[in-house]
């Protein structure tokens, strides 16, 4: 391998030559970042994440100071694409901290063997039914439940009550209302297929999914045709006619509905039923090879740290781990907590995960 | 012997007519002998970047992810292709690939050729505007354009209101969104060869008594050939490697090879699986590409070009007038409508039309978050990823050009052949081949910025050649003849000959080259990079979250990155020089 | 001074030798025409000269320098192409002008556009003012006029002209040729063309190379060629018809025409005798023919004559008294008119 890529770097002094040449009229902003690498590496700290990932800029600035690192973020596809492309580099990793690895994918990431064991400090202070690897690889950061959504005004129309559970759904009254996304391609389809298995057991789940077909559940292949074009509950949705008032969405959806609101409504426009609800956790996880490992410590601190924590439902819509991070008022405003969330374990997941899928397309889609 | 005698022939007499084109061997060539040492040389020289470019950037990449599939400790797992392929749901996966790309292909062809004539030889206000219009939807992101096209075919659509017709989870939507994506492809390059196609041809078939279809049969079709085949094949191993339009408006019920690969390499790693559907996609392609050489291998010709500013007339005759305004109407349906959606939602505020939504875009960098970007950052990131993805896909497509302007053996149309290849591979094999490759100095470039406009490249050469290889194909050996007898060096005589007549074609394929790195999203979000969204990256985020005013701002900056790119594709348009002026 | 050398020049195609064995020189400030029918090399030989086209034997020197090793773009040749190749994307000045900039170098705006020596030679080849036409706005004429131009603009040491004048009617063509001419000796210029017309060589040229097949059929002064030709190929493609067997003994032949006077020297034997049809000449007594066409050819009439025995005759005859179609009349011939031709070279 060594030696291809030895040659290879020979035959790209010719190529690269034109090709730089060419682009050097697209990249000065580019450079700081891409040049990082001359500064002596145990100033910069990389963090390895998915598109998801976001921070206020001033919570990372105070924490560049108070360290003395430079953080720099790369962002990688979706979860699973991020996560799989530090499986696929492993031992030589892009970064130091990789975070953004859910319950649903655990396994895989540790099975890969991807992460160095490191027990962050503060992690006394996390709520103890996230801390799934005892062996401290990764670090739980954030947590979020994938629920159903319904459109308040279609309920309140038509006067009936919401679904509350996941047996709600399957009832008469609700017929024709679902919208689901595919479990194959988009991660909330398949928490809540999850949330069935963790609910009806790996034997239930499957007629579970029947009696949905049968009250007319329509599948989408991802969260924003689901939310935006179908659910009538969303500004898309309305736009696009949609005309189905239940959707799996995310627990956070309805105070981002105020949030994002144009004017901010007094109340959300959408509600959550909880009864109906997977819970996912993310992980970050010092990177076997990191350049600067010191620095990825202290970035896996950082995270779990109060500032972080209490930043982070703003900007990623998710819920704290830790203990005593406050929640921001819009949450607890508006939205709701899931007291009793469906739960399937990482290993049972990593085990069957393909196969119910391909079971539950055979069964939903086709 | 049967190129020697037809070039025996091309040496003129006078009795000949004497304009036509027998092909005449270039400076240095021997016929009949195949080439010169120089000759040759000078290919090779041509063909080194590019080869360089995708032996690094494509070749190498992919087979090291295929090969990181396929191969184990104990060797390589050929029998991996007779388990997969013996799945039922990939075999349906591989049928509905096939046949949903030639469909989209033949109706493409059949509703964008009387456009290409149009674009070609009408002259019609606003047509500049227009011709950068059709293009816009070959940048959107596939997000956006499905949430237009749902708007058109869905249920309470456009059509179901009008029609009580409803086409999304149909294979119709697939299709005519298909159209919609590729009609730019099919109007830019049959339609640049056509403008400038000596109208004279046809008009002395007619004055030989060929009626006006006939003579359009025999004298212009198959000059158009070549770049009716080229466009095809491109609008085919578009919709081949569909992915986005698929996804979304086919439901989950229809899937791509592309899909599969996706999901097996980026959600399942299941590597092996994804290496055998990226080698069977490659066969298919193979396929594809070795049909298209043996269709156009005989049929490229050389052809008496001309301005395409003396070939266009306003319509004359109800004939013209009737093909002018039912291609505007169907402009207008398939494209304009679901742009207009866009648009107009783009400004449908709660509190009636206006520029809430807009107002709320600069506002976004002010958070302090780093999830939104001011608009201005993302145009500029934009522009600036796209600007190097075209000058590299100029560079290295405008070199292969050259080096394949004169045919070859068989090892040329290979390398013809192979830069097509990028077109029908999945961005994320790409981009996580370049992730196991790339990652050791002086090669480590997988965080570096300019792996992204570098993968975009990828898929911009082709549209670099496919535009410019029929119009340099097509220029008069003599000319560069001529050229050199007059004291131009080689390099000199294809600056001074070749250059000027393909400026057009140059700026076609720039065109396209940028207007893809523009709205390409598959590598931008594969490949890790620092945090530089670009305005499609920008608008996927956006969509990705719930409320109100993050839908509102996905559509405005939908319409901010249509704006961009037609501004862009007018600004190209508009290069053309003063054709009088000799000089460029 | 021989400015133009070629040495055994063959150029083959697969099997086929296009250009065989040709030997040729031209000398400084002389005007030499190669003659010959389609195919038969004429065009590949320029080609050959201008390093277009490669040579499978031989050698091409130019000013005594074998020009194997030199690249089209520095032998310092002219070469106007028969249909011209004017470039369509610049104007007439850019065209006459191209070849400057290139022998110049000059690149920067109004750098190497020559505007004066542009007036000149555009004033030289009767287009005064033409340089801001679109190429495409010429006639065929005009083209070709703009075609020489361009071709002279750079001063070539040799310049090369295929098929110069195939294009254009016939008063223009012959006046051209005149002009041709007179500018070509005026400049001093070296010139090698190929035509298929025979009047155009005969007018142009100090010398002619007549070709067959890729191979010289004959050289010479157009008079020489013209009163002696080499063989009954080039006898013909000069247009002459009546040829015909013949026994040569003494001062005459006996042909099928009877017995036609041969000039003094002639050898003897079998031969093939042509008569040119001034050779014809209507009598009393002779040849008994039969007027089956006459044609006015300006100076003089040219009859086709059908005779008791053997082909058709050409004769020619003065304006006054020519016979009218179907008349008999009688035919000699003078022996100054006749050429003994060698045998079995058809």
């Amino acid at each position: 391998m060594s030696t291809t890529k030895k040659i290879a770097g020979a035959a790209l002094a010719a190529a690269l030559g034109v090709t730089t040449l060419s682009a050097c009229g697209g990249g000065d902003a580019k450079d700081k970042t891409a040049g990082t690498s001359d500064a002596p590496k145990s100033k910069t700290v990389t963090l390895v994440s998915h598109d998801s990932f976001n921070v206020t800029e001033a919570v990372l600035k105070e924490f560049e100071q108070q360290s003395g690192y430079t953080v720099k973020v790369l962002k990688s596809g979706d979860a699973g694409a991020a996560l799989n492309q530090e499986i696929l580099t492993k031992g030589s990793p892009r970064g130091d901290v990789f975070f953004g690895v859910d319950n649903t994918l655990l396994s895989r990431a540790l099975d890969n063997g991807i992460f160095t064991p490191y027990e962050a400090k503060g992690l006394a202070d996390v709520k103890p039914e996230y801390v799934l690897d005892q062996e401290h690889r990764v670090t739980p950061v954030d947590s979020g439940d994938i629920c159903v959504n319904y459109d308040k005004a279609y309920f309140a129309d038509k006067k009936i009550a919401p679904p509350q559970t996941l047996d709600d759904l399957v009832k008469p009254e609700y017929k024709n209302l679902l919208v689901v996304e595919n479990a194959a391609t988009s991660s909330p389809g398949l928490g809540f297929m999850l949330a069935s298995v963790g609910k009806y057991g790996e034997e239930g789940w499957k007629d579970y999914w029947s009696k949905l077909k049968a009250n007319g559940v329509e599948v989408v292949d991802g969260w924003e045709q689901a939310y935006n074009e179908r659910f009538s509950g969303s500004a898309g949705g309305k736009k696009a006619k949609g005309d189905r008032p239940l959707v799996v969405s995310y627990a956070s959806s309805p105070p981002v509905e105020v949030l994002y609101g144009e004017p901010q409504p007094a109340e959300a426009p959408t509600g959550v039923s909880t009864g109906t609800c997977f819970r996912q956790v993310e992980f970050a996880g010092l990177l076997k090879g990191a350049k600067n490992e010191e620095g990825g410590k202290a970035l896996v601190d950082f995270l779990i740290s109060k500032k972080f924590q209490e930043d982070m439902p703003l900007q990623m819509f998710v819920n704290p781990v830790t203990k005593d991070a406050a929640l921001p008022e819009l949450f607890t405003k508006h939205g709701v907590v899931v007291d009793k969330p469906e739960n399937v374990t990482p290993e049972a997941i990593a085990k069957n995960r393909e196969q119910w899928v391909k079971a539950w397309t055979a069964l939903v889609v086709k | 012997m049967d190129r020697a005698r037809r070039e025996v022939s091309g040496t003129k007499e006078p009795g000949a007519a004497s304009h036509d084109a027998a092909p005449v061997p270039g400076p240095g060539r021997t016929p009949g002998q195949g080439e010169s040492g120089r000759a040759t040389a000078v290919r090779l020289a041509l063909m080194a970047v590019p080869l360089a470019f995708f032996g690094l950037f494509f070749a190498y990449p992919v087979t090291a992810i295929v090969g990181r599939g396929l191969k184990t400790d104990t060797g390589w797992q050929f029998d991996r292709f007779g388990e997969v392929l013996a799945r039922p749901d990939i075999a349906d996966v591989l049928w509905f690939t096939t046949w949903q790309a030639l469909a989209s292909t033949v109706l493409t062809l059949l509703i964008a050729l009387p456009g290409a004539y149009v674009f070609a030889r009408l002259e019609f206000p606003g047509k500049e505007l227009l011709r950068a219009v059709v293009t816009v939807p070959f940048v959107l992101p596939t997000v956006v354009v499905g949430t237009a096209f749902l708007a058109l075919l869905g249920r309470g659509g456009l059509l179901d209101e009008q029609a009580g017709i409803r086409l999304d989870t149909t294979v119709w939507a697939i299709l005519l969104a298909h159209v919609f994506f590729n009609y730019a492809v099919i109007v830019r390059t049959v339609g640049g060869l056509w403008a400038q196609l000596d109208p004279r041809q046809e008009e002395a078939a007619r004055v030989l008594g060929a009626g006006r279809f006939a003579a359009w049969r025999r004298v212009t079709l198959p000059a158009l050939a070549p770049a009716v085949a080229a466009a095809s094949l491109m609008v085919f191993l578009f919709t081949f490697s569909s992915f986005g339009v698929v996804l979304i408006l086919g439901g989950p019920a229809y899937s791509t090879l592309e899909v599969e690969v996706y999901r097996q390499t980026a959600q399942l790693l299941d590597l092996s699986t994804a290496a055998v559907l990226t080698m069977v996609q490659f066969a298919a392609i193979g396929a594809i590409l070795a049909l298209h050489a043996w269709t156009v291998r005989r049929r490229e010709s050389a052809l008496r070009l001309v301005d395409p500013g003396r070939t266009t007339h306003r319509p004359r005759g109800w004939a013209q007038r009737t093909l002018l305004g039912a291609v505007l109407l169907t402009i207008g349906l398939l494209i304009v409508a679901p742009l207009a959606v866009l648009v107009e939602r783009s400004f449908d505020t709660p509190g009636g039309y206006g520029l809430g939504f807009y107002r709320a875009l600069q506002d976004a960098g002010a958070g302090g978050g780093t999830f939104l970007v001011p608009p201005l950052e993302a145009i500029w990131n934009s522009l600036q990823y796209a600007l190097a993805a075209t000058a590299i896909a100029l560079v290295v497509g405008g070199l292969a050009a050259a080096a394949l302007t004169r045919r070859g053996g068989r090892f040329v149309r290979g390398f013809d052949a192979m830069l097509m290849l990028p077109l029908g591979v999945s961005a994320v094999t790409v981009g996580f081949g370049f992730l196991i490759t790339l990652d050791e100095p002086p090669l480590d470039l997988r965080t570096s910025w300019i792996l992204v406009p570098l993968a975009q490249a990828l898929v911009g050469v082709p549209f670099v050649v496919r535009t410019m290889l029929p119009v340099l194909r097509a220029v008069d050996g003599r000319l560069r003849e001529a050229a050199a007898v007059l004291g131009a060096s080689p390099l000199r005589a294809w600056r001074e000959v070749d250059l000027p007549l393909v400026r057009r074609a140059l700026l076609i394929a720039a065109g396209f080259a940028f207007a893809v790195s523009l709205g390409e999203f598959g590598a931008t979000v594969f490949i890790a990079r620092p945090d530089q969204p670009t305005l499609p990256v920008a608008v996927a985020r956006l969509l990705g979250r719930a409320g109100e005013l993050n839908y509102g701002q996905a559509m405005a900056l939908s319409t901010i990155l249509m704006l961009v790119c037609a501004v862009s594709l007018l600004v190209l348009e508009r290069l053309r020089p003063d054709k009088t002026s000799g000089e460029f | 001074m021989t400015l133009l050398q070629l040495e055994g020049v063959s150029v083959r195609f697969g099997e086929r030798a296009v250009v065989d064995s040709v030997d040729l020189a031209v000398a400084e400030h002389e005007i030499v025409c190669v003659l010959g029918p389609s195919g038969s090399g004429k065009s590949t030989l320029l080609r050959v000269v201008a390093g277009l086209q490669q040579v499978s034997a031989g050698r091409v020197l130019l000013d005594g320098a074998d020009q194997a090793a030199v690249p089209v773009h520095r032998r310092g040749v002219g070469l106007m192409f028969q249909d011209h190749q004017l470039f369509p994307h610049r104007d007439v000045g850019a065209n006459v002008s191209f070849g400057l900039r290139m022998r110049g170098g000059g690149r920067g705006p109004g750098r190497g556009s020559h505007p004066a020596r542009v007036a000149e030679l555009l004033e030289l080849v009767g287009l005064p003012g033409a340089q801001g036409r679109a190429v495409a706005s010429l006639s065929g004429g005009e083209q070709q006029r703009v075609a020489l131009a361009r071709a002279l603009a750079p001063s070539p040491r040799l310049l090369m002209l295929d098929e110069p004048l195939g294009q254009l009617d016939r008063g223009l063509r012959e006046r051209l040729v005149v002009e041709l001419r007179g500018l070509f000796s005026r400049l001093g210029t070296t010139v090698l063309a190929v035509t298929h017309d025979q009047g155009e060589a005969f007018a142009l040229a100090d010398r002619v190379v007549v070709m067959r097949d890729g191979r010289i059929a004959q050289a010479g002064t157009p008079l020489e060629v013209w009163q002696r030709p080499a063989s009954e190929f080039v006898a013909r493609f000069l247009g002459f018809e009546n040829v015909v067997p013949a026994t040569v003994t003494g001062a005459a032949a006996a042909t099928v025409w009877g017995r036609v006077p041969v000039p003094a020297g002639s050898p003897e034997g079998e031969q093939r005798l042509l008569i040119r049809p001034a050779g014809v000449v209507l009598g009393e007594a002779g040849l008994r023919c039969e007027v089956v066409s006459r044609t006015f050819r300006g100076t003089h009439v040219a009859l086709l004559l059908r005779p008791e025995g053997g082909p058709v005759l050409e004769a020619e005859c003065g304006l006054a008294g020519a016979p009218a179609v179907g008349d008999r009349v009688a035919v000699a011939f003078t022996p100054a008119e006749v050429v003994v031709l060698p045998p079995g070279d058809r």
